[in-house]
């Protein structure tokens, strides 16, 4: 089973606070899509309005093209995994899966065979007597997604399911995750603050500030091309490099260097003036002039490597640059570097509104 | 090969015994001494004063066929029941009231709890001004013309230990009130809203979800609530005084008048003992099932 769900104009109060205002999202069938963001921006919030467990000052909720505005949460036609688990503690966890079922007085054949059904689907089946003080995290929160997923439900809304958990397991559960929504090919919303989830998991991705949606894009459009400054300082371990200053015809000047725009797309024709450059650390090469880029003088001031790459942070007229390199890199602070950055691939902000140029 | 070989090793036992030692000598001496002193006493025909004439288990064989302490027992176990039921039942539901988000709920968490404040002295006169038939309640509603209304509990020698329990469960009810709501307010948001999602209606989340994880403050509420029982005396005195006759007399009650009243003190050590007995019948086997199950529950991890 699955559903489009549609957000239109969604309001939402917290007394005289106004936490989300005017609010549009509109969701396919069968997508996966996350709500992305710091805490506080209003990511958990909007997915207890889906839910039906926040109230809604104004606007509209569609869940497969039916009104839910007002809808009780158990009408929605949901299933929701929240980030302590919630588990019942007292009872097994055949309980856990089938308590919901057995409440709304379904037949005791068709609890036991969804039940087994859900379990086998989860690696669940030797648990099904334990009670969930006796599972690990990733166990327990597999018992949290086989509640949602008894229910059969065309929708199902994930409450960072996978904060509470160690870096290992969080990895295992992802790829469980993703598989599942290949297998069951149900609509779901992920929220989480992590951006290897959201990067991972994501058909696409909604970045959220402050109650608004920033960018509403695939993975790839988020990452290569940000909407405005915050979208791209969010995204991307380690952080884009962000260069202040100027426009001028096809270049843009920058600490006396004259970077060549003629292969960027601009979305409207540049005017000059102030403006941010944002290049990934992976788009700062330290190559030299030899491919044809405007070669920096640099100098390195601190090397991280990571493996299958090294991190360099070089200083060139007072700024410090993040630079992905090869992990087989040979470099030592103090080093002096030739930098060359890739321009095509750069993004360019407004100095002033932090859009998109 | 001595015991205190160097400073370390006299250290290590120094401190322990030093800590421990006060606490261990108030146990042995006043509490498991009392104890044998009780028992010994009560083996011989003491008066006012102990004396040292052994009658064997004489004093006990009076004791049980003393038609006054099967009262006071029977009128316990009755009091026990109810009383416990009674706090637990309104306690609960006085912390669910409070836990569905009323306005004003330290206003009424105060009020709920007053009871709890004041002397059982105090809490039986009042009730038995309430439940006076000439200036309490009784009176009252007959003076509003419905003069068949009768409610004198404590003149009723059948009626006369619920008025105890009445005034009991009116006392104790905040104390489990706020243990429940202290526990209810521990329980993870989560399982509400996983509940609401999940369409299980208020009372069916309260009934299997919520209470069911409260065992630990229900049990704290049942040991406090116990210990009142076995101890019931003075919410008699001042509310019946055990009577009429010896009607809702209690073995607190019979033991202190055996002590000071009626100068037998040995009769009066038998009860003691056999009150102790009592209650060593019904929690040892208790603990012992507790214990039971945290290692089944440790096994089973």
């Amino acid at each position: 089973m699955t559903a489009s769900v549609t957000l239109s104009g969604l309001r939402i109060e917290y007394g005289h606070h106004v936490a989300i205002d005017g609010l549009d999202l509109s969701i396919r069938e069968g997508e996966f899509v996350v709500l992305l963001g710091p805490s506080g921006c209003g990511k958990s919030t909007l997915l207890n309005a889906i839910a039906g467990l926040e109230p809604v000052a104004g606007g509209r909720i569609e869940i497969g093209g039916a009104d839910m505005t007002r809808a009780l949460p158990k009408d929605r036609g949901i299933g929701m995994v929240f980030q302590s688990y919630a588990l019942y503690p007292h009872m097994s966890v055949e309980r856990n899966l089938s308590f919901a079922l057995a409440s709304a007085g379904r037949p005791k054949r068709e609890i036991a065979q969804r039940v087994a059904d859900v379990a086998g689907m989860l690696q669940l089946t030797p648990y099904l007597k334990r009670k969930p003080a006796a599972l690990s995290g990733g166990q327990r929160q597999r018992v949290a997604i086989g509640r949602a997923l008894v229910r059969e439900a065309a929708v199902f809304l994930f409450d960072e399911p996978l904060s509470n958990l160690d870096a290992k397991l969080r990895n295992d559960l992802r790829v469980e995750i993703k598989k599942l929504h290949q297998r069951i090919a149900s609509t779901m919303i992920y929220v989480t603050h992590d951006q290897v989830e959201a990067m991972t998991l994501g058909d696409r991705i909604a970045v959220m500030k402050g109650g608004e949606i920033q960018q509403f894009d695939t993975p790839e459009e988020i990452y290569h091309r940000p909407a405005n400054r915050f979208v791209a300082e969010f995204m991307g371990a380690p952080m884009m490099n962000f260069l202040e200053g100027r426009i001028e015809g096809r270049s843009f000047l920058w600490q006396g260097q004259r970077l060549d725009l003629s292969g960027y797309g601009f979305r409207t024709a540049p005017q000059d003036g102030p403006a941010v450059l944002g290049l990934r650390p992976e788009h700062v090469h330290t190559t030299g002039p030899a491919d044809g880029g405007t070669a920096l003088a640099a100098q390195i001031t601190l090397v991280e490597p990571m493996g299958p790459e090294t991190v360099l942070w070089a200083e060139t007229g007072g700024e410090t640059l993040r630079i992905r390199a090869a992990g087989d890199i040979h470099a030592e602070p103090g080093q002096a570097a030739a930098l060359a950055f890739d321009m095509p691939r750069a993004a360019l902000f407004d100095a002033a509104t932090g859009e998109r140029l | 090969m001595t015991l205190f070989k160097t400073d370390g090793a006299r250290a290590r036992w120094s401190m322990p015994l030093l800590a421990l030692g006060p606490s261990w000598a108030i146990v042995l001496f006043c509490y498991l001494g009392t104890v044998i002193l009780t028992f010994r006493i009560s083996l011989t025909s003491s008066g006012m004063i102990p004396n040292g004439d052994y009658v064997g288990l004489a004093q006990y064989r009076k004791l049980l066929g003393s038609s006054r302490w099967e009262t006071s027992f029977g009128n316990m176990l009755t009091f026990g029941a109810f009383f416990l039921a009674g706090a637990l039942l309104v306690g609960t539901a006085l912390a669910v009231a409070l836990d569905r988000g009323v306005r004003g709920e330290a206003v009424f968490r105060t009020i709920f709890l007053y009871p709890q404040a004041l002397s059982f002295i105090v809490t039986g006169l009042v009730w038995q001004w309430l439940m006076n038939p000439a200036l309490g309640i009784q009176a009252a509603v007959q003076g509003w013309g419905w003069t068949g209304f009768s409610f004198d509990w404590p003149y009723d020698r059948g009626m006369a230990i619920y008025a105890v329990v009445l005034a009991g469960v009116w006392q104790a009810s905040g104390v489990v009130m706020v243990l429940m709501l202290a526990g209810l307010r521990g329980i993870d948001r989560d399982i509400w809203r996983a509940a609401r999602v999940d369409g299980i209606s208020t009372w069916r989340t309260y009934a299997f979800l919520v209470l069911p994880q409260l065992g630990g403050m229900l049990a704290t509420s049942v040991v406090l609530l116990s210990v009142g029982v076995i101890k019931v005396y003075d919410l008699v005195v001042a509310l019946t005084g055990g009577g009429p006759g010896t009607a809702s007399d209690v073995p607190a009650k019979f033991i202190m008048d055996y002590l000071f009243g009626r100068q037998n003190i040995a009769l009066a050590s038998a009860a003691s003992i056999a009150l102790l007995v009592t209650v060593l019948a019904v929690f040892v086997p208790f603990h012992y099932a507790a214990a039971l199950r945290r290692r089944a529950r440790e096994g089973a991890r």
